[in-house]
């Protein structure tokens, strides 16, 4: 289980960069194009989908040893589940506009493969503190991610940022960039450009080291699961 | 044996409801502390949807469905989800139709504020899923407040030029399927309300 | 045996940048299809003034500005010289409603040849049609512009700003012009998808300079009428194929963009099962949608389907079994 101890702060940073959970392990995709026609979304779904990680990481590391083999998918879906649904309640109670905003996707976290992967994949083989970490990185680096994505599509298809306007008295938005669409588009010039920055190798050259999904879990973002496939 | 059926079957099952059991009481607090303020904001959110159309009013009794407004003999289209008595100090003032119209993406939601001497108050849109940039454009008060005021004598009808009459409602421009949903839906809220206050 | 894997292995080597073997090749098939819309662009400056004139001249000068400054960003060879820029930009232009505001033609120009061209590798790579992808892009940002038509300067009738298209017409029961008028192209539309007849001569010189072979024009405009006849709009086999054949883009679709080489299928059989897709969709995106025209949607939605097409199409190997 205690292969080799990784830093707090590389665990961070792996879910920023490295192991981006929008832009390099592309999970989590329905979120990412779905509500990102504003960067406001972008936040409160990060925000959202970081407690639900957090929580569900901490709890599935704290009771690893303690849940059988046979039953932990079950176990882990109740977890996920029951986070899920807090969020879904204090957002509605203390946020009503940011809930009617993002709908449908809050009770969807649920089933957004981030979770469950991490819980599969990092929470249940490392200890509480590691797998905190692990769910404060993974949750930021979705958040930026679609903060991002967010932020661009809201520029150029309504002409304002988180709100503000921009180039909206200036020129028409182009309509396009907030339809779905749009939305595909900018996530694979993102994916593109993440990757020149970061100089990240081509994925069918390099060994698969940790990545990769859950086997049941997420049969619906199967295919965007496997290690960073990205294009 | 009796140990291997322990270790397989009854060990992760008892943990399995253990762990439920702990988190269905976690939520039921949680809930506990929740429900009555999301009641409150959404009863706050309905009263102030229904103020949008209908600024004059203070309060709105409880809606009331198609079935029953049938049974009285109005004039009910299959586009009325519910109707609203608007009070002002305890005297109703008018009525506020919740219509469902089908648009162009699909079910477009709306108020239609009317008052007692047949003034239209308000038209909001409640929900839609028109394309941006051409049917949404509706929901905009540049199309809407076209029907505010008196309700013309002749009955409502899309044009594509600039109105001549006060019937008249200039369709939005690439939207005419979104336009006439929306006239259809105003045309039939004054229906409703004409034939609860004893006119045609 | 061999002689069969030679062939195969050569078609699949073609498949990822058919038809260019040099630039000089290239250049003169370009040349020629820019040739074959000279007329078509005459007859949109006739009918809808110099602005047309314009409009072409705008979106030909920054497809091929965007061509040239996305290679040298992308530190790629310059290709500006094969032509190919200049026909995206004419395509485009003739696809977009002449009155169009230049500042969006140009944003069209910058998706057509940075988006879609540009960013899958440049010629022969883009898998959608560069100026049919441009013209769907402005038509869901701007749908308003995109869908305001004026009149041609030779229609005698009242100074109505807005101006039905023939397909417009017909959606919204307006009056619906006569068939000579949509032959000549007296009627609203895109720049240069209004007149059949200039599109005809294009397609013509095509024909006989062998750009293009008959297979996709023909099978597509005939699929089109033969379903516009039979989901005609009082019941089975009563719809008016000349008029859905003459109206909107689907001259312009079926000769010069359906017809681009690298997002058309290889074979004689691919061709005719693409052309005819492109045919029935159009037909039921006009009679059974909210839109008008749904010639760009079909070719696009075609232009996805050509790998697909190109795999189940491709000449089995002599004697082996079939192999997909």
């Amino acid at each position: 289980m205690e292969k080799k101890k990784k830093s707090l702060g590389s665990i961070f940073l792996d879910g920023i960069i490295n192991q981006n959970p929008a832009f390099r392990l592309l999970l989590g995709n329905c979120p990412s194009l779905a509500i990102t026609t504003l960067a406001k979304n972008g936040v409160g779904m990060g925000l959202a989908a970081t407690f639900v990680l957090v929580g569900s990481n901490l709890f599935i590391s704290l009771l690893r040893k303690i849940i059988p083999e046979k039953v932990r998918i079950p176990c882990f879906i109740v977890v996920i589940a029951s986070f899920t649904t807090i969020v879904e309640m204090i957002m509605a109670a203390f946020l009503p506009e940011l809930d009617k905003e993002l709908g449908i996707y809050i009770p969807l976290i649920v089933v957004n493969c981030i979770i469950f992967a991490r819980a599969e994949m990092f929470a249940q083989k490392n200890p509480p503190v590691e797998s905190f970490m692990d769910g404060i990185g993974m949750g930021t680096g979705f958040m930026i991610a679609i903060t991002i994505i967010g932020s661009v599509r809201e520029l150029l298809g309504s002409g304002t940022w988180m709100g503000i306007p921009v180039t909206v008295n200036l020129f028409e938005p182009a309509t396009f960039f907030i339809l779905p669409p749009g939305g595909f588009l900018v996530m694979g010039l993102l994916i593109a450009l993440f990757n020149k920055v970061f100089k990240v190798k081509d994925p069918r050259t390099i060994e698969d080291k940790e990545v990769g999904c859950c086997a049941v879990g997420c049969q619906g973002c199967a295919n965007a699961a496997n290690g960073g496939e990205t294009v | 044996m009796s140990k291997g059926i322990f270790r397989e079957i009854i060990k992760p099952a008892l943990i399995l409801c253990i762990i439920c059991v702990f988190f269905s009481g976690a939520l039921a607090f949680v809930n506990g502390v929740t429900k009555p303020i999301i009641d409150e904001n959404e009863r706050i959110a309905h009263q102030e949807s229904l103020k949008n159309v209908f600024a004059d009013a203070r309060e709105f009794s409880e809606g009331v469905g198609p079935e029953e407004l049938k049974t009285k003999g109005y004039n009910v289209s299959e586009r009325i989800a519910k109707i609203y008595e608007a009070l002002k100090d305890g005297q109703p003032v008018g009525h506020v139709v919740e219509v469902s119209t089908r648009g162009y993406g699909g079910e477009i939601k709306m108020l239609v504020g009317i008052d007692n001497s047949m003034n239209i108050t308000g038209v909001v849109l409640t929900s839609h899923s028109e394309t941006p940039g051409l049917g949404a454009k509706g929901a905009e008060p540049g199309f809407r407040d076209q029907f505010l005021g008196p309700v013309p004598e002749k009955e409502f009808s899309v044009v594509k030029v600039a109105p001549r009459s006060d019937n008249e409602i200039q369709a939005i421009s690439g939207a005419t399927v979104t336009s006439r949903a929306i006239t259809n839906g105003v045309a039939d809220a004054v229906a409703l309300v004409r034939s609860m206050s004893g006119g045609n | 045996m061999d002689k069969g894997e030679y062939v195969l292995d050569n078609l699949i080597n073609v498949s990822s940048s058919p038809h260019i073997r040099s630039g000089v090749t290239t250049r003169r098939l370009m040349l020629d299809v820019i040739i074959a819309l000279i007329p078509a662009s005459a007859a949109g400056i006739y009918f809808f003034g110099l602005r047309a004139a314009l409009l072409i001249a705008v979106t030909v000068a920054s497809c091929v500005l965007f061509e040239y400054l996305t290679r040298k960003a992308l530190k790629r060879s310059n290709t500006i010289g094969d032509l190919s820029a200049v026909v995206t930009g004419l395509l485009l232009a003739l696809n977009l409603p002449p009155e169009l505001p230049l500042w969006m033609a140009i944003i069209g120009s910058f998706f057509a040849i940075v988006i879609v061209k540009q960013l899958f590798g440049g010629i022969g790579q883009n898998f959608l049609n560069p100026a049919l992808a441009a013209r769907a892009f402005l038509v869901i940002s701007y749908g308003t512009r995109m869908t305001t038509w004026t009149q041609p300067s030779t229609y005698a009738a009242a100074d109505a700003v807005s101006f039905a298209t023939p397909l417009g017409a017909l959606k919204e029961g307006g009056q619906l012009p006569d068939l000579i008028d949509m032959f000549i192209g007296n009627i609203g539309g895109s720049t240069g998808e209004t007149s059949a007849l200039a599109l005809i001569i294009g397609g013509i010189y095509l024909l006989a300079r062998g750009v293009i072979t008959w297979h996709i024009p023909v099978v597509y405009i005939g699929t089109a009428g033969l379903f516009a006849w039979i989901l005609g709009r009082d019941g089975l086999l009563t719809g008016n194929p000349l008029f859905h054949v003459l109206a909107g883009g689907l001259m312009i679709g079926a000769i010069f963009m359906a017809t681009d080489y690298t997002t058309s299928p290889m074979t004689v059989k691919g061709m005719v099962i693409y052309a005819a897709g492109c045919g029935i969709l159009t037909i039921l995106f006009r009679m059974y949608t909210n839109m008008p025209e749904g010639v760009s949607y079909a070719i696009l939605l075609m232009n996805v389907a050509v790998p697909i097409i190109d795999r189940f199409t491709k000449p089995g190997r002599f004697g082996g079994a079939a192999n997909v």
